[in-house]
């Protein structure tokens, strides 16, 4: 599937306007045939720049993406795909007058893939029309229309290879948030070339009408029909949502040994559902559903059948006529809504686990009476529930939090804020979960543990200079074969190492007449491991070779400084970034200078708010929101006021490198279920 | 390492049993080292520490799931107000990392420590004060202000010479009940540089990592710990600690250095 390419994946692709000519064809002649289609869909089409959440290892991580799609109303409805922005929480659209318009979700559809969007400016934009797709033929030349890899709107051209594309049963099914979407799309598969990008862009054909919306990539490229687009188009902009029947009959195409030409084979029912309460029966062959004559003979008949259930008034009473054991039978069915397969996902970042409610459709599957519960979607390795004995894992569903039911999302965020309320430490948890039918206890450590100071190291006698190791093969280019040590590589200044005369490129071969026995690169701790044995003020002999020549240094070592993993640590955990205070070390390697104060990002979690907005690690945090934050505890009451604000952006002020810059994080503040 | 230090300390008893017929090796005064009285006085200070450490390995880049582990240790309770080393190794034997191979690396962290009470096996809770990783010391005090018996670490402690007696307090594992028990050996060698460090012929001197040593007239020596070298092989020739490895005694002034790092951290 070609989903949204990550703003990382730049393609060098080469676009080109003709297909493969027709001999005597000339360029000019190529270009012509498709001005319509071009003059009239290409104002229309607009690159889609999301984030979006992805929720895995227990952890709700965001993605930086990019589709394309298509304007279709003058007053801005977009549609593009829903694995382009059905879930994004960021939407912007960079039209193809370079105009960038932020855009809000209207409503989306992951079995048919189809999401639409409204432009959030108000304006009067150019926009595609729909064309019929049962027209399209196969040979009849189309346009791929898109943003491919990010970047800005281009055409390419072929002819529709098939237009009854389904995904050969060999394949497996195609999931898209639990959702089979061959069930109901037969694609318009075509030649022309799309690329990670095209996804959500529209397939034109040369009069200028949107016949598909650009989809998968399978070798051809696939395309989901006009026709089947635009009848969920209009139920997400009336309603926000499709409303579809569901019966909870399973069927699939005829037995080649019973040589039937009509029908279609029940291969099983559901338990409690409507087809079920119904009578149908595996065996039996559906000849007529709701008026409509069945026929499913192959695997590509098979949408067409769940079109027919799916676009009936969910709730209503129909009529089937089925064949069994040669007799036919009329059954009366009353549909019942069909709900999306997957909850939606939330992180629980106090039990290391990203979790769902359960629905109908899990609850049948899993041969529960119920949707009571969460259902656990993954867990964070080392979290809480990973960490509990016996674990809690993906799969598994919670049902009971220190012995009081929870029956959905909502009730679990409840018990847990109750749990962690006014408590530093993580708090034993009992939990009752099923798995598998089974019913389990475990105890999880429920919380968030803030970060630990670590404990100091005592500070040890110390030669303020860097080295190097005087490998072997160096020794011998030096003249030295046979000498081991260690070589300055920097003498800092000001400090005992430099008063006493020593300089870069001067080789310490013993200490008080001790060797230095350093000649490999995994010896680069020996030699401060033979000062640190000394004391703090003590005198030492150190044996010397400058330029090729002998000589003795008396030097005094000095306390060493804090060490790095010393430093004040702060964790933000909703925008995901820690910081510590910067270091002597951290100065030296970094060359900043003593008045630049601020503490250093030493961790930025990948797809958090920080990474999103470029924060970067090694970064100097100098200000949040205009107030300097010299200290690491300047910086948590900082952004302690921010917590208590509640705005929608933070500006960070940071140092990296030789420049300064502002970076701008979004901030999330808790959806609720 | 609970275990494998019980066993070990079983088998040393054991083999100063069999060697009971050399008068002053065992029990009672020997030499004139009064057992009972040292015993009596400084037995209490020195006590069972339960350590639970996470353990993360990698190798070459992958890393398997951190794993945690406990281990009970012994530590000496050094001033009134409740200040215990410990050895570092014992604590945290990832910090030690001799047997890592090329490619290999191992993080450590101590999740909690107590000080198991043996006179109700109740547990106070303790806080890593400090660590020296050089002379293998690590420093807790409980996080709620206590006074418990101790050695009273104040001056230098004694000086020794080769072939001087010494004598360990320590304790059995939970076994044993942890009761006190006494080592008794003698000084092997004297190591000069870069700092003293006292070696003995303590058969169990890696069992009771942390204990107090004295000398005969009962004065404190130091602690024993264990003495890194970076350089040479990682392995003998009959395995164990190898020759990176030594179990020593650390002299009580290296141990009132740090002190005195704590108490400047204190005032910070």
């Amino acid at each position: 599937m070609k989903l949204t390419a990550s703003r990382g994946l730049v393609l060098a692709v080469l676009f080109w306007l003709g297909p493969v000519a027709a001999a005597g064809d000339g360029p000019a002649r190529g270009v012509a045939r498709y001005k319509t289609a071009i003059d009239r869909v290409y104002p229309a089409l607009v690159r889609i720049e999301v984030v979006a959440p992805l929720f895995r290892e227990g952890r709700e991580v965001r993605v930086q993406g990019s589709g394309s799609g298509v304007i279709i109303s003058a007053d801005g409805y977009v549609v593009t795909n829903h694995h382009v922005a059905g879930k994004a929480t960021s939407i912007r659209c960079v039209l193809s007058d370079k105009r960038e318009i932020g855009a809000e979700r209207v409503g989306t559809d992951p079995l048919s893939d189809i999401c639409v969007l409204k432009l959030q400016a108000k304006g009067s934009y150019a926009f595609a029309k729909f064309g019929v797709s049962s027209k399209l033929k196969v040979g009849d030349t189309v346009l791929a229309m898109g943003s491919p890899g990010s970047l800005s709107q281009s055409v390419t051209a072929g002819v529709a290879s098939n237009v009854d594309l389904i995904i050969p049963a060999s394949w497996g099914r195609l999931r898209l948030d639990g959702e089979n979407i061959g069930a109901l799309v037969k694609w318009i598969a075509h030649d022309a070339a799309i690329f990670p990008g095209n996804s959500g862009g529209p397939l034109v054909n040369l009069a200028g009408d949107v016949v598909g919306i650009n989809e998968l990539g399978l070798g051809l490229a696939a395309a989901i029909p006009s026709d089947l687009a635009k009848a969920v188009v209009d139920q997400l902009i009336r309603r926000g949502e499709p409303r579809r029947s569901w019966l909870g009959l399973v069927v699939q195409p005829l037995l080649k040994s019973a040589g039937r030409q009509s029908g279609a084979l029940v291969s099983g029912v559901i338990p409690g559902s409507p087809a079920e309460a119904a009578g149908f029966q595996p065996g039996d062959i559906v000849l007529s559903f709701g008026g409509h004559a069945i026929t499913a003979r192959f695997a590509e008949d098979l949408p067409i059948f769940n079109r027919h259930v799916f676009s009936t008034p969910a709730g209503a009473t129909v009529k089937a006529v089925v064949e069994r054991q040669g007799k036919k039978k009329t059954l009366t069915v009353t549909t019942r809504l069909r709900e999306r397969a997957l909850g939606e996902a939330y992180e629980v970042r106090e039990w290391g686990m990203n979790a769902r409610n359960l629905t109908r459709m899990n609850a049948t599957a899993m041969k529960r009476a119920t949707t009571d519960g969460v259902l656990v979607a993954n867990t964070r390795p080392g979290g809480p529930c990973a960490e509990a004995k016996p674990m809690v894992r993906g799969g598994d569903v919670i049902v009971q939090v220190n012995g009081q039911a929870v029956k959905n999302i909502a009730a679990f965020l409840e018990a847990t804020a109750k749990i962690v309320k006014g408590q530093d430490e993580p708090v034993r948890t009992l939990v009752a979960f099923e798995r598998k039918n089974q019913q389990w206890l475990t105890l999880v450590k429920v919380g968030i543990k803030d970060l630990q100071d670590r404990s100091p190291e005592a500070r040890k006698a110390w030669l303020p200079a860097s080295i190097q190791v005087l490998s072997t093969d160096l020794a011998e280019a030096l003249g030295l074969a046979g000498t081991t040590g260690v070589r300055l590589t920097d003498v800092f200044e000001g400090r005992s190492a430099a008063k006493a005369g020593l300089k870069v490129g001067d080789i310490i071969t013993a200490i008080d007449g001790d060797r230095v026995r350093a000649s490999r690169p995994e010896d680069i701790d020996l030699f401060p491991a033979m000062v640190r044995q000394r004391r703090v003020g003590q005198t030492v002999k150190l044996s010397v070779v400058r330029g090729g020549k002998p000589m003795t240094v008396e030097v005094v070592l000095e306390r060493s400084p804090k060490a790095t993993r010393e430093m004040k640590r702060y964790r933000n955990i909703e925008l995901g970034f820690t910081v510590r205070g910067l270091s002597d070390e951290d100065r030296r390697a970094m060359k900043v200078k003593a008045s630049v104060r601020g503490p250093l990002v030493s961790e930025v979690e990948p797809g958090s708010l920080a990474a999103v907005g470029n924060l970067r690690v090694s970064d100097v945090i100098l200000a949040v929101d205009g107030v300097a934050t010299p200290r690491v505890s300047d910086l948590r009451a900082a952004m302690e006021k921010v917590q208590a604000r509640r705005p929608k952006r933070v500006v960070v002020f940071v140092k990296r490198s030789i420049y300064t810059l502002f970076v701008e994080i979004e901030t999330p503040w808790l959806k609720t279920p | 390492m609970k275990e494998t230090r019980v066993v070990a300390a079983v088998m040393c008893s054991a083999l100063l049993l069999a060697l009971c017929g050399c008068a002053g090796v065992c029990g009672g005064p020997s030499g004139g080292v009064d057992v009972d009285g040292l015993m009596a006085r400084h037995a209490p200070a020195v006590v069972p520490l339960k350590i639970v450490r996470s353990t993360k390995v990698s190798f070459q880049g992958r890393e398997a799931p951190a794993r945690e582990q406990e281990s009970e240790v012994l530590g000496t309770v050094l001033n009134a107000a409740g200040l215990i080393v410990a050895s570092n190794t014992a604590v945290d034997p990832a910090a030690a990392q001799v047997s890592a191979r090329p490619g290999i690396k191992i993080e450590s962290e101590v999740k909690s420590a107590k000080l198991i009470n043996t006179g109700d096996g109740t547990e106070t809770t303790l806080k890593i004060v400090l660590r020296d990783k050089e002379l293998d010391l690590v420093f807790l005090r409980p996080e709620k202000a206590a006074t418990l018996p101790n050695v009273g670490l104040a001056g230098e402690g004694a000086a020794l010479r080769t072939a001087q007696e010494v004598v360990v307090l320590s304790r059995l594992g939970a076994v044993g009940d942890r009761q006190p028990s006494v080592i008794l050996g003698r000084v092997q060698a004297v190591i000069r540089k870069p700092r003293t460090f006292y070696v003995t012929d303590l058969l169990s001197s890696v069992t009771a990592l942390g204990c107090p040593a004295f000398d005969a007239d009962g004065r404190l020596i130091g602690v024993l710990v264990i003495r890194t070298s970076k350089a040479g092989s990682s392995g003998g020739m009959l395995g164990g600690l190898g020759s990176r490895m030594l179990p020593v005694i650390l002299p009580a002034a290296d141990i009132l250095e740090d002190l005195k790092q704590i108490e400047e951290n204190e005032e910070d």
